[in-house]
């Protein structure tokens, strides 16, 4: 139960930090995807149903927040909640750089979906390629670098996380 | 059953395809202004405020902190300027009270002219002051002359000895030079010489000496101006500081605490001309009545040794 209950505060606090300090966290006018580092976080220790609904509890508040229609965030970090969740099964280690290079997937694959679904909403006014290039990579960069420190504080704040459940063959 | 087993199987895939599907459809309906949205609207708008609130206060501070370090040196040059500035501004208060003061004094001395108007007075500026000797900025070609008589709203302030073109030299009561001829007003006591003088050994100020045994002198009088002397009678001279007396002497001898320091002084008043009092009461102010500043004392025999008297 307490577990949950801190899952809840964690995920409302990163989207609303993400969501309300913007600025703040901005680098050469990149910000780090925070709700996707959490869906990556439960993804690797929880599985990919955990991830999912961490997708959309901070989805939520972010297509609210963003004044956008409502799942836009949810969509792409559902999806990629389940695919990063499906992957971690395979992983053998808990190198630091690993799950850094996971979340740079993640980051990339995300700000895809997501730019392709803004793409299809407004076709006019988006510019994909630009998009990924200028934002998007930047972006999951930038997430994948602040990786191994939050995920230091979120292992302190979860405890040990769940072993993985895939297997050396 | 089987259904309830494949979803039980395919749990993950269900969600994702719900969630997938819920998501699609709010897209696809654009469902940002339904009563979800709003109510979600308003949970993250009270859920996020205080955030809003931490974040502005974080970047105040933020502000504050890189302002002061970054404006380091401004603060400085200003702390610099002010510091200049505040020793201008106590310069200038200084010297408005020093204005201030002169208008003061100024404002006696003419109120003692105008109170004074049997005496034709010169005011006098004090340019220098030397061992009880004053420089005034008056000469001969003002009017002054010897033996005239210097004086304050206050009292004597000395005799002019010497006189040049645009000044002259005034002997205080603190230079061995000057004599003034004196009298204790309470009793109109005078000493056998009838003056009161500088000390001879600088031990005090300066003296009024043989008094008759016999005479009464006490500690605070008034001593005056009499009316024998060269300045108007009545003008206080100082105070009796002591009364002293030798065994066997024949005579006492007062000090005298003058009644003006000379040593404080930046104006003074030479009196160039007077009117008897008892003619100026009598028939006011006429001008052949009037008579040089001059002293009416006797000669006194001279007091300095022989060596003194005789040096080139």
């Amino acid at each position: 139960m307490l577990r949950n209950i801190a899952w809840v505060v964690v995920v409302v606090c990163a989207a609303l930090i993400q969501t309300t300090w913007p600025d703040f966290l901005k680098i050469q006018g990149v910000t780090p995807e925070l709700v996707l580092m959490l869906v990556v976080y439960f993804a690797i220790a929880s599985g990919e149903e955990r991830a999912m609904f961490t997708g959309t509890l901070g989805g939520i508040y972010q297509d609210v927040a963003s004044k956008v229609a409502l799942g836009h965030n949810i969509l792409s970090l559902v999806i990629v909640g389940y695919a990063v969740g499906r992957i971690s099964t395979r992983l053998v280690t808990d190198h630091p750089a690993v799950k850094a290079g996971l979340v740079l997937l993640a980051g990339v694959a995300q700000g895809v979906l997501y730019t392709l679904v803004d793409y299809l909403q407004h076709p006019k006014d988006t510019l994909v390629i630009t998009t990924i290039v200028s934002v998007v990579v930047p972006a999951a960069f930038y997430t994948a670098v602040i990786t191994p420190f939050v995920f230091i504080a979120l292992d302190w704040v979860f405890g040990e996380r769940k072993q993985p459940q895939g297997s050396v063959t | 059953m089987a259904i309830t087993r494949i979803m039980a199987e395919h749990r993950a895939e269900v969600i994702l395809g719900t969630l997938s599907f819920l998501s699609l459809v709010s897209l696809l309906s654009g469902t940002s202004a339904t009563f979800i949205q709003r109510g979600l609207t308003r949970v993250v708008s009270l859920s996020s405020y205080p955030f809003l609130a931490a974040r502005t206060s974080l970047e105040e501070g933020v502000g504050y902190t890189f302002d002061f370090v970054g404006r380091y040196d401004d603060l400085r040059e200003e702390a610099d300027e002010n510091k200049l500035l505040r020793s201008r501004l106590q310069t200038t208060l200084a010297r408005e009270e020093e204005l201030a003061a002169e208008n003061r004094r100024l404002r006696d001395v003419l109120d003692f002219a105008r109170t004074e108007a049997r005496l034709t007075l010169t005011p006098v500026r004090i340019i220098e002051n030397l061992r009880g000797m004053l420089t005034i900025d008056r000469g001969r070609m003002h009017g002054i002359k010897p033996r005239m008589a210097v004086i304050t709203e206050d009292g004597v302030v000395g005799i002019v000895t010497e006189a040049q073109d645009i000044t002259a030299s005034v002997a205080t009561l603190h230079h061995r030079d000057c004599r003034i001829a004196a009298m204790v007003h309470r009793n109109r006591i005078r000493a056998y010489d009838g003056v009161v003088k500088a000390s001879p050994d600088y031990s005090y100020i300066c003296s009024m000496e043989f008094i008759d045994m016999k005479n009464d002198v006490r500690l605070g009088d008034l001593v005056v101006t009499s009316p024998e002397s060269n300045f108007p009678a009545g003008l206080p001279v100082g105070t009796v500081d002591a009364v002293r007396e030798s065994a066997g002497a024949l005579w006492r001898w007062a000090e005298i605490k003058p009644a003006v320091d000379p040593y404080a002084l930046d104006e003074a008043l030479v009196v160039t001309r007077s009117v008897p009092e008892s003619t100026f009461l009598a028939n006011g102010v006429h001008r052949d009545t009037y008579r040089e500043a001059t002293s009416l004392a006797p000669t006194m025999p001279d007091e300095r040794p022989i060596q003194e008297r005789l040096a080139p």
